[in-house]
């Protein structure tokens, strides 16, 4: 089987994972969100963050509107989106638990690297690390239009080198943290919601397994076997089923030949006897990890 | 080997699930609707129900982890294990409460747990000042080359006396021009300043160090400036108004980013990342309340200074603030919190 078809099986995911303390001494498995849905997340929170600036800004027109605010839009703009960016990031990473629109609609969540609460002050010391990181060479541009711009080409250059440095940082560490979060020990993860999937053991209907036959595999082969078995019906799962069995069927020196209507059964039934046998075997302390595994094979 | 036959009964697994599945499917539930509405929507029994609904799934999870190779089975749990882990152990006070908490109890404490490299931030500042002052008081030209041109706004080497006391003078403006004041005091100069100060200190506090004396170089090159020309105590008088906040406020950034640094360059027993991730989150309190400070200078800068002219009157405000803020830093928060 080759190696991407047997992830797809196992489900894995291709992003990072790292398990994180409970203090119920379980630890729990979080996969590391990447950082392109990240910057997507971070899109749709800027777009949403600067409304709120604007909103700000026109409140702050509104009440200045009989003396004239034209000359003085640029700092008055970058204090409105300053006070808004801030305020929306804080309201919903303290109120969602680490999360805001953003994050939520690619079920993202910033959490406690140590797996201790989220603190308002973590939140505080990620997001005054954003100014820097991202807003304020954006801000060095904004407020130098094109036409005023004083600064040499080399002073453009560094801040467009500040911008992808930061930017890129969280390649730079397994964690994906950016340098805000570092600063306030937090990683950001991807939380989808599981369904419960049916338990895919059924009594046998029609063939059992000598203990030697079930000795051919372990864990990793039965973990393959199950995602087999919760593929999609269709006609690439019935080829590949097919395919499976017939190299079980060799493996395990099966004598009679499985017509092709009753393959699904066999497998279904192989699934059930492999994994009552390797459970038994586990708990009694010998568990067999993969077809390699020699030191537990049998007795 | 007298393996389970399936035939003959229940796997020990399959028993396991049978037994734990109402649970998990409660918790599952009950999660759905605290991540959608949130806590408070829960009745007080279904509150109850959330921790020890929260405990049997983690003791599941283990058990799964030992008995059972259903791999499904171990997703499902890891994801509904995490996702009861972060409700249960949730950030558990509200934003206002926890702002008041953080005004009353943390920023003074936070400040006074980092008053070394306070210390030291002040010290480089000052060794800017001095720097500052000595160079432009031997040689003007070096005014220009220490001072931007959007702070120094027409001042420098060729200005008279006149030129600069009518700086200091200048009257309250119309309110469109105050805004602009206060917005360009906030985001040209002052804020951002500090928390490039604050934040760059994750580079082994060097820019942090070189950003603090540069800002006393500026100072020290006005000081000179008016020095020269006889105007000390109404330039000290026009700084000091806002000056007294804005300083301290940069010198709390330096602070912080020297923390920082110092978590990079000696992180101790833990590695560097833990240790900039504990010191990181006391050193955002400080950087943060700088920001505070920072919002205040710019009001006293882009409308008191202007509102009032006397300079005993404007050494009256700096001396006052000044005494506020050592109340405060000093004072605030020495029982309780934490």
């Amino acid at each position: 089987m080759t190696a991407p078809l047997s992830q797809r099986l196992l489900g894995i995911a291709s992003r990072r994972t790292r398990e994180i303390a409970t203090p119920e001494g379980v630890p729990l498995p979080v996969e590391i969100a990447d950082l392109g849905e990240r910057l997507v997340a971070f899109g749709i929170d800027s777009f949403l963050g600067s409304a709120v600036g604007i909103v700000l800004l026109l409140v702050v027109i509104l009440a200045g509107a009989s003396v004239g605010l034209g000359s003085v839009a640029v700092p008055v703009g970058l204090f409105a989106a300053f006070v808004g960016r801030n305020a929306y990031y804080l309201f919903f990473e303290s109120k969602w638990h680490g999360s805001t629109p953003g994050k939520r609609a690619l079920s993202l969540k910033v959490i406690d690297r140590r797996g201790i609460p989220l603190s308002l002050r973590a939140v505080v010391a990620r997001n005054l690390m954003r100014e820097i990181e991202i807003f304020f060479p954006l801000e060095l541009i904004s407020s130098h239009p094109a036409e005023q711009w004083t600064g040499s080409g080399w002073e453009a250059l560094a801040i467009v080198l500040w911008l992808v440095l930061f930017v890129a940082f969280p390649l730079s560490n397994r964690d994906r943290m950016r340098a805000g979060d570092l600063v306030a020990g937090t990683i950001v993860v991807v939380l989808p919601r599981h369904m419960m999937l049916a338990d895919l053991t059924r009594r046998a209907r029609g063939f059992t397994f000598t203990d030697a036959q079930l000795a051919a595999y372990g864990v990793h082969e039965l973990y393959l076997l199950e995602g087999l078995l919760r593929q999609p019906e269709g006609d690439q799962t019935l080829g590949l089923c097919k395919e499976v069995g017939l190299r079980i069927c060799r493996k395990i020196d099966w004598p009679d030949p499985i017509p092709d209507d009753r393959m699904a059964l066999f497998l279904a039934d192989f699934y059930t006897a492999q994994r009552a046998h390797l459970e038994a075997l586990q708990l009694v302390g010998r568990r067999r990890r993969n077809k390699y595994d020699t030191a537990l094979a049998g007795d | 080997m007298g393996g389970l036959a399936p035939s003959t009964g229940l796997m020990k697994s399959q028993q396991f699930r049978c037994e734990r599945e109402a649970g998990w499917q409660e918790l599952e539930t009950l999660l759905a609707k605290v991540e959608t509405k949130g806590l408070r929507r829960l009745e007080a029994s279904q509150l109850e129900r959330l921790p020890l609904l929260y405990r049997s799934a983690l003791s599941s999870l283990s058990v799964a982890r030992s008995i059972a190779l259903d791999r499904g089975l171990q997703l499902y749990l890891d994801n509904l294990g995490l996702r009861a882990f972060l409700q249960v152990y949730g950030p558990r006070s509200s934003i206002a409460a926890g702002l008041a908490f953080y005004l009353r109890y943390s920023l003074p404490q936070a400040v006074r747990s980092i008053a070394g490299p306070i210390a030291i931030a002040t010290l480089a500042m000052l060794l800017g000042v001095f720097a500052g002052f000595w160079l432009t008081i031997t040689d003007e030209g070096w005014f220009a080359a220490i001072v931007p041109a959007g702070l120094a706004a027409g001042r420098g080497a060729r200005s008279s006396a006149a030129d600069l006391a009518a700086v200091l003078a200048t009257p309250l403006p119309a309110t469109a021009a105050t805004i602009h004041m206060v917005a360009n005091a906030l985001f040209t100069h002052n804020t951002v300043v500090g928390l490039l100060i604050f934040a760059l200190g994750f580079l082994a506090g060097l820019p942090t160090l070189l950003l603090t004396v540069y800002q006393g170089l500026i100072f020290g090159a006005f000081l000179a400036l008016h020095w020269d020309r006889g105007l000390t105590m109404a330039f000290m008088g026009w700084v000091s108004i806002h000056g007294v906040t804005e300083f301290l406020a940069i010198l709390l950034c330096g602070g912080a980013g020297l923390v920082l640094g110092e978590a990079v360059v000696f992180p101790g027993r833990h590695g560097r990342i833990d240790s900039l991730s504990q010191r990181g989150q006391l050193a955002g309190q400080v950087a943060a309340g700088a920001v505070v400070l920072f919002c205040i200078a710019a009001i006293l800068e882009g409308v008191a200074r202007q509102a009032i002219q006397s300079t005993p009157l404007r050494f009256a405000v700096a001396a006052l603030s000044a005494a506020a803020y050592l109340a405060y830093f000093v004072g605030a928060g020495r029982k309780g919190g934490r």
